[in-house]
């Protein structure tokens, strides 16, 4: 049985304690200078995000990408009479790369128009995890070519934002059967879509009752508690922890209030603002997103996600016999590794309370 | 639309997660014994490492590498320096170098196997790799060793290499100068390719195409401080004068120091990372026979081409055990073989052995036979004997003196033919039992165990008593008389008185 790997999260590595205890350098050697160096690398390569918005129509997630980045990545589309549901879920991916203070990013949105849309939603996931996967598998042949490139192109999915739509009650069981097979392998942040339609009571029932659901099931959104290093981590995630799902309302259209340009909805009763915090909880998102946690994101699909699929598609293009020590997995190769089946999802030993599975 | 996004700080997460996770960097120094390697590094990093002299006679060169953990302020640093032991100390030099390449190679393959792996964890792998080499050129001011020429250009496509001048302090400044351009000429002449600090990005190409022209660097190395002016400063103090360590006119430590550490400690893991190991990896790939493009150029997977390389090996090793097992039942029916004709060997031998026992054992029986009739014939023919003995013996048997005559007479008798055939058969000497019949001779009548024989002697008894008795009553009547007459005599004595 091969566990999913606990490995813990990559700032961690603090070096064992070596022959000679940590000496002080008395003076001014420099070594500090080479954060300098890495910055003005990082700069110079620039950074590379991906991010997918899973969603059924309607719910705004076109909208939020917008919001979240400030440009019309993607014009708005509202399903018009002529234009047929499709039929079965395609993915569309965007890329942009957009500048600010120096600093690039080369962003990738995927959407998923088409989800939960059919009547018989039986394995509408499939497409969404044969992408995520196609995207390992990309990377993974790149990194065993022989002449490897100098900077493999990141396609993997570092997020992907699942948009709740606001019922009020509790998850449905279309959110439940995605959101267990795609913890598993990719970083799922799950937001509430449309929150302007609930007031803020409801607006804190209906989380209390998701993130009950999702202890209940055992789905492991991030921040992942397991990946928490030390004790700071765990103050900063735990806080994040208690907010998710988000409640977020996303708008592209700038009004004026009070004098100050911002970005709401104009409605009769008053104008939403987004980045308010009093009306809903946008910036949170946004912050966990891009400002704090996008390193540790990609740190994590690349040290956790990325290798439990290295492992999984090394063992099982195996057919020889193997000894002990070589995991044999069933499932076909064309069959993603996302049924509940083979995997566990082992968790270290805590000492927080709240550990139900 | 504009507006703030917010993703400027990106770097500075970068940062924070490398600061957390700490940096690693491995330094090489190769130079002769005492050129200075481990003062310099001393100073360089400000703080003693170790303070022991190597000696001078080491058979062979090796590296002995410790790690640090050094920290300026929030930036952990895991230093590890690699010192060659005995180079250039032996009077044959050629194997100097390759044990410096060995573990520089063998610093990639580990790397190349965690990579390999599959359950790997490389974030938080110690990399080993060595990421700058620092080769100590000796300061004669003429011109490059054979010897280093011949470790550098062996090292240069695995290492990101900096040649110093060390002890700068023996060469003068002119000297310098023409030495350096001399080193210079002679690298590039011969091929070897140092590490040149990147100019590609701005912010630091500048300073570092000034300083690719002071290369080598000229280092003068120690920690001792010396008093000059009023401050303490490293140096090194002679009679007619002090080098000062950080004084740019004096050596270019300060230089060296800015280059390697502050300046490209970054670049040169990544050149290592980059460039040094990918070519590792690529010529241990190509060796092992993966190659990108297949035959018919189609790209050929690594995965695909393992496998095949898998079931090769596992049929080669089928293919060998059958052959083994092959030999080894060949062998053992051969063995056995041999063993059963051994045994049919010892079978027949037994055989015959025993066929021989029985004839012998046959040949015994009839002669004992024949012995026993003997004995049967001549017993019957000794109680014929005897019989006739005794009625011989009856007819004298009065003559008492005879018989004590004959038993004084130690003369002897032909008694009885004696056969011991039980000793004969054991111990092999039928012969002798049929050669020599054991003779009893008998000087006392013992044997005589006929019935008459006893009778005879009763008699003999009774006539010796019978003769005794008569004898003695013949004494006392002779004793009788003489007394009588003497009674007679002395009473008629007394009778006439």
């Amino acid at each position: 049985m091969d566990p999913l790997r606990q490995s813990p999260s990559p700032c961690s590595s603090r070096p064992s304690s070596p022959r000679t205890p940590p000496c002080e350098t008395l003076g001014d050697v420099g070594i500090e200078a080479v954060l300098d160096q890495l910055k003005i690398k990082a700069m110079k390569m620039g950074f590379e995000f991906n991010i997918m918005v899973v969603g059924q129509s309607g719910l705004g997630k076109s909208t939020m990408v917008n919001t979240l980045f400030k440009s019309k990545m993607w014009k708005s589309t509202l399903p018009g009479l002529g234009v047929p549901t499709p039929q079965t879920l395609q993915l569309q991916s965007v890329t942009h790369v957009i500048e600010e203070k120096g600093v690039k990013l080369k962003l990738t949105v995927t959407d998923t128009p088409g989800f939960g849309d059919q009547i018989n939603n039986d394995k509408c996931w499939d497409p969404i995890l044969g992408y995520i996967n196609e995207q390992y598998e990309r990377y993974l042949q790149e990194e065993i070519l022989i002449t490897r490139q100098r900077h493999i192109p990141d396609t993997r999915v570092h997020c992907c934002v699942y948009f709740v739509p606001p019922t009020g009650h509790c998850l449905r069981p279309l959110d439940i059967e995605f959101l267990q097979r795609l913890c598993r392998v990719v970083n799922v942040v799950p937001v509430i879509a449309r929150a302007d339609s609930l007031t803020l009571e409801e607006r804190e029932t209906f989380r209390s009752r998701i993130q009950h659901n999702l202890r209940t099931h055992c789905i492991d959104v991030y921040p992942q508690k397991c990946f928490d290093e030390d004790i700071n981590d765990r103050i900063l995630n735990s806080k994040i922890r208690d907010r998710i799902p988000f409640a977020v309302v996303g708008a592209d259209q700038e009004h004026l209030v009070n004098g100050r340009c911002v970005l709401g909805r104009k409605t009769k009763w008053g104008i939403v603002e987004v980045e308010n915090m009093a009306h809903c909880e946008f910036p949170l998102l946004r912050d966990l997103l891009i400002r704090s946690h996008l390193q540790d994101l990609k740190d994590i699909t690349h040290n956790v996600h990325y290798e439990n699929y290295r492992v999984y598609r090394l063992n099982e293009s195996h057919v020889l016999p193997r000894g002990p020590g070589w995991v044999n997995l069933a499932p076909a190769p064309t069959d993603p590794p996302a049924t509940p089946g083979p995997w566990k999802v082992c968790r270290r030993a805590h000492d927080s309370s709240d550990e139900e599975c | 639309m504009s507006g703030h996004v917010g993703f400027e700080s990106l770097p500075d997460q970068l940062v924070n997660r490398s600061v957390q996770q700490g940096f690693c960097f491995n330094i090489l120094c190769v130079g002769e014994t005492g050129i200075g390697k481990s003062t310099l590094i001393d100073t360089l990093f400000n703080t003693n490492f170790e303070d022991h002299e190597s000696s001078h006679f080491y058979p062979h060169v090796k590296l002995k590498a410790q790690t640090y953990e050094l920290q300026e302020s929030n930036v952990r640093l895991k230093l590890t320096i690699v010192n060659t032991v005995g180079f250039g100390d032996q009077i044959n030099k050629e194997e100097s170098y390759q044990p410096v390449v060995d573990y520089i190679d063998a610093q990639f393959e580990a790397y190349l196997q965690e990579e390999l792996k599959i359950k790997r964890s490389l974030f938080n792998y110690h990399d080993s790799r060595i990421h700058v080499c620092l080769y100590f050129i000796s300061p004669t001011g003429h011109s490059l060793k054979t010897l280093d020429l011949l470790t550098m250009k062996s090292l240069d496509s695995k290492v990101n290499i900096i040649p110093v001048i060390a002890k700068a302090d023996a060469v003068s400044k002119t000297e310098l100068q023409k030495f350096k351009i001399k080193l210079m000429s002679e690298l590039v002449s011969n091929g070897v390719q140092i590490y040149q600090f990147p100019t590609d990005d701005e912010t630091i190409a500048k300073i570092n195409a000034s300083m690719n022209g002071h290369l080598p660097f000229a280092v003068v190395g120690s920690m001792d401080e010396v008093k000059v002016g009023n401050k303490m400063v490293k140096a090194r103090q002679y009679p007619w004068g002090v080098v000062q360590v950080e004084n740019e006119n004096h050596c270019d430590f300060v230089k060296l120091r800015e280059m390697l550490i502050c300046t490209n400690m970054e670049d040169l893991r990544e050149q290592t990372h980059t460039r040094h190991y990918e070519l590792y990896r690529r010529c241990k790939l190509e060796e092992m026979g993966f190659t990108d493009v297949g035959p018919e150029n189609k790209p050929l997977s690594l995965q695909e081409t393992y496998e095949a390389k898998r079931h090769e090996f596992y049929g080669e090793r089928q293919r060998k055990e059958e052959e083994m097992k092959q030999m080894f039942v060949q062998r053992v029916k051969e063995k056995e073989a041999i063993l059963k004709e051994a045994e049919r060997e010892l079978q027949a031998k037994f055989e015959h052995l025993k066929r021989v026992h029985q004839e012998e054992r046959m040949k015994l029986e009839e002669k004992r036979r024949l012995l026993e009739e003997e004995i049967i014939a001549f017993s019957k023919k000794k109680a014929t004997s005897e019989i006739y003995q005794n009625q011989s013996f009856m007819a004298s048997g009065s003559n008492l003196k005879r018989d004590k005559d004959r038993k004084k007479e130690p003369g002897y008798r032909f008694e009885l033919l004696c056969f011991d055939v039980r000793a004969c058969e054991t111990s092999g000497g039928r012969k002798d039992a049929e050669e020599a019949p054991i003779l009893c001779k008998t000087k006392v009548p013992d044997h005589r165990k006929s019935s008459q024989a006893k009778v005879i002697k009763m008699l003999e008894v009774c006539f010796d008593f019978l003769a005794v008795f008569i004898c003695s009553i013949a004494y006392i009547w002779q004793m009788a008389t003489v007394i009588v007459i003497y009674g007679k005599n002395t009473s008629k004595y007394k009778g006439n008185t």
